[in-house]
């Protein structure tokens, strides 16, 4: 008969990355794992549908789209004022450093949106000083996104209607996805 | 009463707490509080005291190093706008520390 231990770790502890390398490659999340953590925050909670989503939302619903917002979503309950969120995602140093550096890319959608949201994979994604003002930040923690500087509530434009056009199919794309 | 009577007294205990009054001195913050806890501790276990009270910041905590599940069940209880609120202020609080330190 064979000994057994007294506690056996799991298997994935076992198999885990030893140096900080491989920890920081195994725990690296992608944009598609960002969204879906957004669209878990913004999700249905107890059967109760209060955010309408949208991921790649284009900024204009023809051949004349110059950009891309990566998730929006929109408040469908009138006591909030049927205010829309905004999204950027980062998850490397560089793509925020390269944001930075083109800040009408952000100023494309941000002008309709009442709430903008850096979302990073990490805090340390962004350095002190380096958060626009009008912008709010999200970060994973643990297995969360959390909200570590609340966005400004902003004053934004009216939807134009190819703008909407672009949003309701984003929406649609998305549910079909889902 | 000697010197070392005095500094025999394990502080942030509830031994610590009843050594302060057996002496007739006001207790030290660490031992009211350990006496605060034992006292609620008590009411509770005897029906007597029905909830408790929790800072927003250490509920988040705890709720960002628990797992979905136990999230989903708060929220579910207490609200899940709620759970989120309690989340995002913990992490809100401990990033400005972190900034600031």
């Amino acid at each position: 008969m064979t000994e057994q231990p007294l506690f056996a770790p799991p298997a994935k502890l076992m198999a885990a990355p030893k140096t900080g390398i491989e920890r920081a490659r195994a725990t690296k999340r992608t944009e598609a794992d960002m969204l879906d953590l957004l669209t878990a925050r913004y999700g249905p909670q107890q059967g109760v549908l209060r955010y309408v989503v949208a991921r790649h939302v284009r900024s204009h619903a023809g051949f004349d789209a110059r950009r891309t917002a990566d998730f929006v979503a929109l408040d469908t309950w009138p006591s909030s004022g049927f205010v829309i969120h905004g999204h950027e995602v980062k998850v490397s140093r560089s793509d925020w450093l390269h944001e930075l550096k083109q800040p009408e890319k952000a100023a494309e959608f941000m002008l309709y949106m009442d709430f903008w949201w850096l979302v990073v994979s990490d805090a340390s994604i962004v350095r002190e000083d380096e958060l626009p003002d009008g912008w709010g930040l999200m970060a994973v923690r643990g297995d969360k996104l959390v909200a570590l500087c609340q966005a400004p509530k902003r004053k934004p434009l009216p939807l134009t209607t190819t703008r909407i056009a672009a949003f309701v199919r984003a929406v649609a794309k998305t549910a079909g996805a889902a | 009463m000697s010197l070392a009577s005095i500094d025999s007294i394990e502080h942030g205990t509830t031994q610590g707490f009843d050594a302060h009054k057996s002496r007739g001195e006001d207790a030290c913050a660490d031992c009211r509080r350990a006496h605060a806890i034992r006292t609620t501790a008590h009411r509770i276990r005897r029906g007597e005291q029905q909830t408790v009270r929790v800072s927003a910041v250490e509920l988040g905590e705890l709720l960002i190093a628990s797992t979905e599940e136990v999230c989903h069940r708060f929220g579910e209880v207490f609200g899940h706008e709620i759970a989120a609120a309690c989340m995002d202020h913990a992490a809100a609080t401990a990033w400005a520390e972190s900034r600031s330190a």
